[in-house]
């Protein structure tokens, strides 16, 4: 924690080297983060790219990330993906991605843990950003209720609930969709 | 598939496990943010050494030291007013006045200087956003009682929607959402407002509504921009106010605006100007170039000059809204056309003024429109009314020089130049119906 304020000190006075030791650090984690709420591995990397450049842009202002600078890369990372749809709501859902696809598995149960991520995922689609962000950082990025509303700068209880509902809502819509 | 809470956790949880590698190995992102570091540090270097040399000028000082006066001043004429109000009631009074009342001066006094008093950038902004509200119900009533709105109302509404964003950006960070979101309502209900005046108003306030508009859709797509992202928000404001680097882009700092000055005196504004204008070391820049200007409005251009500037202006400079405002937020001033030399001239005598317009105009190979030598006009006040005017002495010129007192155009029915005794304290109409 120290050495990361140290670092975090440096980067400040924008010394490259901390500024790339805090992006080999953090970018992968923030990549698989937009991934899982985009699901475009492209898309994931250009907002990673303009994610750390706003941090480099604001990195001065030690005000927005003294708390906790992973919450601040979260809240600059989820207010990326919320602008993304915001500007194409319509983007078609991925089918299919050829990237998770390994030359030894079997191709059927390729194509329906894919089919059925799929659905689960478009189905995601539907919650509400909030709720999108609380499971994605709840089961994807594996953080605590307490970690996650730190994120969310929410409390604890809000969490819970928020997820409660998001879970709730999925479960909805995915039966909804089975019985239609 | 099966929809229980727990099923449905594992199937989220196997959906999240798979992340393909980033096609590029996040090597771009790594340089863009590498160079982009870089580019900052160097800007940020060259204005630390600018603003280290700038905190040695003595003028520095005795700047501030008049704004410490001005407070002073201030406070005791609150004090003052405090009492009055106990006695006769005025401040009461004038708060339900209207622009041409004998009271409005009053009230606007009252606004100053609590303005004034106020230090918390969160209270500031919540007061500057009560008076864009007065001033936009003030334009209201009048427009219900079939009067016209003067310029001055018009040039204060946008000078205050003007600082709301940089009050906003100072405030504390848990107080931001609430203050932008009343920043969106109360630009929507001005912008309603200005926009049925603007069927209303005499044909001479044009460019102060026309201002007075800009400013407050401009202001509202800030606002919007900024809940999105309010932390980079705070950030190009707080650079923007500072003077200190942006981290927006280069130009940041050259884009500071210079807001008209809300608690300065004439005087002291003659004085900021004059400072800025020798800052640009007065080189003729007869081209308008897109770069933003820090200049203010106009002070004692006629609405006919102003129109004539604004139309060189937009000749080579569109005004440009973009999709995300906060990146490229716009000067807050009003005029952004070149910052020449040739700029307003508060202290010019009418002849030179023309002169050195016919200097600029030629060198633009722009025709002066006839209309600016032909129509007297009345002065939009930059600063008309938030400090006490001398009631004895006429405006600075050219705004002093005795003018026709009706319009030669067989069209206009109204008077748009006040007398040359009038002062510019009780609203300075342009023309009444």
């Amino acid at each position: 924690m120290t050495d990361e304020v140290a670092l975090l000190e440096r980067a400040k006075a924008y010394d490259l080297a901390a500024l790339a030791e805090l992006y080999d650090r953090y970018a992968p984690r923030m990549y698989a983060y937009i991934y899982r709420r985009v699901s475009d591995a492209a898309l994931a990397e250009d907002l990673t790219s303009e994610l750390f450049l706003r941090v480099v842009r604001a990195i001065q202002n030690e005000q927005a990330w003294r708390d906790s600078f992973i919450a601040w890369l979260y809240r600059i990372a989820h207010n990326l993906v919320v602008d993304h749809y915001r500007r194409q709501p319509l983007a078609p859902p991925i089918l299919l991605d050829e990237a998770l696809v390994a030359l030894d598995d079997d191709p059927a149960s390729i194509v329906e843990d894919a089919l059925a991520r799929d659905r689960v995922r478009t189905a995601m689609r539907r919650l509400t950003a909030h709720q999108q962000e609380v499971l994605t950082l709840r089961f994807g990025e594996g953080l605590t209720a307490r970690e996650t509303a730190r994120v969310m700068e929410k409390t604890t209880g809000a969490v819970e609930a928020l997820q409660h509902r998001a879970v709730a809502a999925l479960r909805r819509i995915l039966v909804g969709e089975e019985t239609s | 598939m099966t929809t229980t809470d727990d099923s449905l956790e594992r199937e989220l949880e196997k959906l999240y496990a798979h992340v393909p590698p980033p096609p590029g190995g996040l090597t771009a992102g790594r340089g863009r943010m590498l160079a982009e570091a870089a580019r900052l540090k160097a800007q940020f270097t060259s204005l630390s050494i600018s603003n280290a040399a700038k905190t040695q000028e003595p003028d520095r000082r005795r700047k501030m030291k008049l704004f410490l006066a001005y407070k002073i001043i201030a406070a005791v004429v609150a004090v003052v007013m405090g009492t009055t109000a106990a006695g006769g009631g005025i401040v009461l009074a004038s708060a339900d006045s209207l622009p041409g009342d004998t009271l409005y001066s009053v009230k606007l006094i009252v606004e100053d200087t609590r303005l004034a008093l106020t230090a918390d950038p969160a209270d500031r902004a919540e007061l500057i956003l009560s008076f864009a509200a007065q001033r936009t119900e003030e334009i209201g009533r009048l427009m219900a009682q079939g009067e016209s709105v003067p310029e001055d109302t018009l040039a204060r509404m946008a000078r205050h929607t003007e600082q709301i964003m940089v009050q906003i950006a100072h405030a504390q960070q848990e107080d931001i959402p609430g203050l932008l979101e009343r920043v969106v309502e109360r630009t929507r209900a001005q912008e309603q407002v200005l926009e049925q005046a603007r069927t209303l108003v005499p044909e001479g306030t044009e460019p102060a509504l026309r201002w007075a508009l800009e400013v407050t859709e401009r202001t509202s797509d800030i606002a919007s921009a900024a809940l999105r992202d309010p932390e980079r928000f705070r950030e190009e404001y707080r650079h923007r106010d500072e003077g200190t680097p942006g981290p927006d882009d280069g130009a940041s700092s050259s884009r500071t605006p210079v807001l008209p000055c809300e608690t300065c005196t004439p005087g002291r504004d003659r004085d900021r100007d004059r400072d800025r204008n020798e800052d640009q070391t007065h080189t003729p820049q007869p081209t308008a170039t897109a770069t933003p200007s820090p200049s203010g409005p106009c002070g004692t251009c006629t609405p006919v000059q102003d129109r004539d500037r604004d139309r060189d202006r937009d000749r080579t400079h569109a005004p440009e809204r973009t999709a995300t405002p906060m990146s490229s937020p716009p000067s807050t001033s009003m005029p952004t056309h070149t910052p020449s030399p040739a700029g307003p001239c508060e202290t010019c005598t009418p002849e030179q003024d023309r002169d050195r317009d016919r200097d600029r105009d030629g060198d633009r190979t722009h025709t002066p429109s006839p209309t600016m030598t032909t129509t007297p006009s009345p002065p939009p006040a930059s600063m008309p009314t938030n400090t006490p005017e001398p009631t004895t002495g006429p405006m600075p010129s050219p705004t002093s020089v005795p003018r026709p007192t009706h319009t030669p155009e067989p069209k206009s029915t109204h008077t748009p130049m006040p007398e040359p005794t009038h002062t510019p304290k009780h609203g300075g109409h342009v023309g009444g119906h």
